[in-house]
């Protein structure tokens, strides 16, 4: 036995030895380019994919220190892949997705046919599914190409509008597992977030423009910049997008799907409606739930939340328990508007189930569910939703009553 | 050579003959048959198979030191022994290149594109026929390492998911109902006939056989809960959808997990854990099929039919693995109905042979016959006639109540 088990484990080893050498999959680091965001869009005259990636360049030495520290490059295809290996002629590195943190499809594309774009990113090895994905106003190149906020990579700083997406209350986190899921499931229809890009004054950005932090080094200077935002939602009814949603809209949606946490309430101050008050919401519980009868199934959609009082325009003289009773009253009637808002908006006007309420009657009767399965895009604009919401607000941050003015001009003058 | 396994190794192993096919490419199988209920259904299957096991381990415990070839010739005689060993020898070789195509699968679907596949075949193999050549007992003493890292995969794979988990998309329970998941749980057999037919082999090695049954039950309750949250995890994450698109499904699982941002992809590191419990269920099998092979031919030098077979098993990996999809196809369909034959018939026929052992060899004949032909019809019938209906794809439903509703205009 010793003979030929030596003999065996010199052939393995020289044999692993052998194989090692030169792996086919070898790539040094120092060749890849690194996708850190994606861009799809189709041009409505060739119809042709046009592909644009944000790449980093990952800065080496003080020689690079003052370059970009981005490149984008674009390039088109009749499909994805095509376009993708088409970047081959113009980029100097082999690029790599599997960094890849923002998916954004252009407007016209999503308007067209979603499927060429879904398909390209959960077929490919590289690209991981929690990337974040936007639907863009207007083509999704131009937000490749736009410097946007405090990180040195553009497509990171949508990353992180996405994370705190929720505080802002007005757009949506959806990734791509979401999206992908959605796009398979028989009932539930798309909601994607949206990105617009928009101009917005703002000071002391430096000559250079690079969006480092030396805005003190020219506090004169004022420039005209656009600001990619990300705000509302784009409905999609199949593989194709329908119409967006206005932030107020996206906040409703945002609250039936209990993605509020963190975010605010703006609502009239009790005694002096045309001043303003801010509610901050802390925990949100959310509560849809299908009933099935002998007629056809309705909803009862049931929100309670918690918050507290962080801001107020107006002095008042009212008691903290009666002021918070009212601050309850006005923020509850703003969440049902804001909710109702959506509701009807997506139901009359865009008839697409993009809240998954098929899905929750699947959830609660199954065999019901089989029957009106096939009938369920007609069912749906006609769902009845009864909508109730419940606000308490715990406190007043750190005040322990209303602001009270103690000026009597100011007496005089409200 | 120590030629003995301890209890705990024997413990150990049996959850590692389970995990790695179940969890990656057995859920998705089974997912594209009933959905939701892939976890309904395997967990019924792992119940069944803790029954098959234990009788297995019943049976080998009347002969403690002989294994199921051994037996078996003393039950049969030598003729039949001898087409036993060479329908088990045809059956452990198929069982290792569904096993090793795990690996390879897993690997070149998502790590080495470029790889020749044949290279990675003959690469698993190799390293196969080494740990053999050192001995079986060695394969198995690795089971606790195997144990552990499975322990730690999942731990890695809950903790970078758990943000995800939708419990919705897990309702409801048994949506295509109970007697859907109990005949689909047939898919999950291709693993656990790796674990219940391997008993035959090894029960002789134990170097204690004391309450062994319960030895096996308590390992195959370990397996189950090990696996079984990942078809739960992976229905709640990704939904039954988005499994049924992939082949390897875990790997698609692990590679959107995340732990804080500071972790963001981690696969690698979970797949180098994902390994060892694999190497042990691909060397058992390779270990029963070239013992069986020994038992047929009568060669008593191991490593002169473990070389040739690493050459055959390598070449047979590369061709039943190659196309992917077609593997995926053969796994479901004879591949499922072959293993829960063998793996259930196999241990009632040598129960049913063990309790008329003191009758003539006429009446055993006609149990052997008529045994194999249920067996046989069972197979063709479930093969080819089975209804379509009860697949999740299907269109036609047992009757349900209808309601009755009206369109507001």
């Amino acid at each position: 036995m010793r003979v030929p088990k030596v003999t065996a484990i010199t052939l393995l080893l020289t044999f692993l030895i052998f194989s090692s050498c030169g792996c086919w999959d070898l790539r040094e680091i120092n060749d890849i380019g690194f996708v850190i965001g994606v861009g799809f869009d189709k041009d409505v005259n060739s119809d042709k994919y046009i592909v644009t990636a944000q790449i980093s360049k990952g800065r080496s030495g003080q020689q690079e220190k003052d370059s970009e520290s981005i490149l984008v490059l674009s390039s088109e295809g009749t499909t994805i892949f095509e376009a993708i290996r088409n970047m081959a002629k113009i980029s100097s590195k082999r690029i790599m997705w599997a960094h890849n943190e923002v998916i954004i499809i252009g407007e016209s594309l999503a308007r067209d046919d979603i499927t060429g774009v879904l398909d390209f990113l959960t077929h490919n090895m590289e690209l991981r599914m929690r990337a974040w994905i936007a639907v863009s106003k207007g083509d999704a190149k131009q937000y490749l190409v736009q410097k946007a906020g405090m990180e040195g990579i553009p497509a990171m700083s949508i990353n992180n509008l996405f994370r705190y997406s929720k505080i802002n209350g007005q757009a949506l986190p959806t990734n791509l597992i979401k999206i992908y899921a959605d796009y398979l499931n028989s009932s539930n229809q798309l909601l994607i977030a949206g990105l617009i890009l928009e101009n917005n004054n703002h000071t002391g950005d430096n000559k250079n423009n690079t969006g480092d932090n030396t805005s003190n080094k020219n506090p004169e200077l004022q420039t005209n910049t656009n600001q990619i935002q990300l705000l509302g939602a784009a409905v999609f009814k199949g593989r194709r997008m329908v119409g967006w949603l206005s932030p107020g809209e996206t906040n409703g949606v945002a609250w039936m799907q209990n993605q509020v946490d963190d975010s605010i309430v703006v609502i009239p101050q009790p005694q002096t409606v045309s001043k303003k008050m801010t509610v901050e919401i802390k925990e949100t519980k959310v509560d849809i739930s299908p009933v099935i009868s002998t007629g056809y199934p309705s909803f009862t959609l049931t929100v309670s939340a918690k918050g507290n009082i962080v801001e107020e325009d107006a002095p008042s003289d009212m008691d903290i328990e009666q002021y918070k009773q009212a601050a309850e009253k006005a923020a509850e009637a703003l969440i049902k508007e804001n909710i109702e808002l959506a509701l009807n908006k997506i139901q009359q006007e865009y008839r697409s189930d993009v809240l998954g309420f098929g899905n929750l009657i699947k959830i609660a009767n199954f065999n019901n569910w089989k029957d009106i399965e096939n009938d369920w895009e007609d069912i749906f604009p006609v769902v009845p939703v009864e909508v109730s919401v419940q606000v308490d607000i715990l406190s007043s941050t750190l005040y322990h009553q209303p602001l009270k003015s103690p000026k009597k001009a100011d007496a005089k003058n409200d | 050579m120590i030629n003995r396994i301890s209890r705990t190794q024997y413990y150990l192993m049996i959850p590692n003959l389970l995990y790695g096919k179940a969890i990656g490419i057995t859920a998705g199988v089974i997912t594209r048959i009933i959905g939701a209920d892939v976890w309904s259904c395997m967990l019924i299957g792992f119940i069944i198979g803790t029954a098959a096991i234990a009788l297995m381990t019943y049976v080998s415990s009347k002969f403690p030191t002989l294994n199921i070839l051994d037996y078996s010739e003393l039950l049969v005689g030598k003729w039949i022994t001898k087409v036993l060993a060479l329908v088990l020898c045809i059956f452990f070789a198929y069982a290792y290149t569904t096993s090793a195509n795990v690996i390879t699968l897993h690997i070149q679907e998502y790590f080495l594109r470029e790889t020749p596949f044949w290279l990675i075949s003959f690469a698993y193999t190799l390293l196969c026929m080494y740990g053999l050549l050192l001995g079986i007992e060695v394969c198995v003493r690795f089971s606790l390492f195997g144990f552990l890292s499975s322990l730690l995969l999942n731990f890695l794979m809950l903790a970078g998911t758990f943000g995800d988990f939708d419990y919705k998309r897990l309702l409801p329970i048994m949506q295509t109902g109970v007697v859907n998941n109990i005949i689909n749980s047939v898919y999950l057999f291709p693993d656990i006939a790796m674990a219940v037919l391997p008993i035959g082999f090894l029960y002789p090695l134990l170097n204690n056989k004391q309450k062994s049954i319960r030895l096996s039950i308590g390992a195959m309750v370990i397996g189950t809960l090990l696996i079984i949250v990942w078809p739960i995890f992976e229905v709640a994450v990704m939904s039954p959808e988005t499994m049924q698109q992939y082949t390897v499904v875990c790997m698609q699982q692990i590679r959107n997990a995340q732990i804080t941002k500071y972790m963001p992809r981690f696969e690698l590191i979970m797949v180098t854990f994902f390994v060892f419990g694999v190497f042990i269920q691909a060397a058992i099998m390779f270990y029963c099929s070239v013992y069986s092979f020994k038992k047929l031919s009568g060669i008593k030098k191991d490593w002169q039919i473990i070389i040739p077979f690493t050459a055959i098993l390598s070449y047979w990996t590369y061709v039943n693995g190659i196309d992917h999809n077609k593997y995926i196809i053969s796994l479901a369909d004879p591949w499922s109905q072959i293993c829960a034959a063998f793996c259930l018939g196999l241990p009632l026929l040598l129960l049913m042979l063990y309790k008329i052992r003191n009758c003539n060899q006429v009446t055993k004949f006609t149990a052997v016959g008529l045994f194999t032909l249920i067996i046989g019809l069972t197979l063709t019938y479930y093969t080819y006639f089975k209804d379509e209906s009860l697949s999740v794809n299907s269109n036609c439903h047992d009757s349900m109540p209808q309601i009755n509703y009206t369109l507001k205009p």
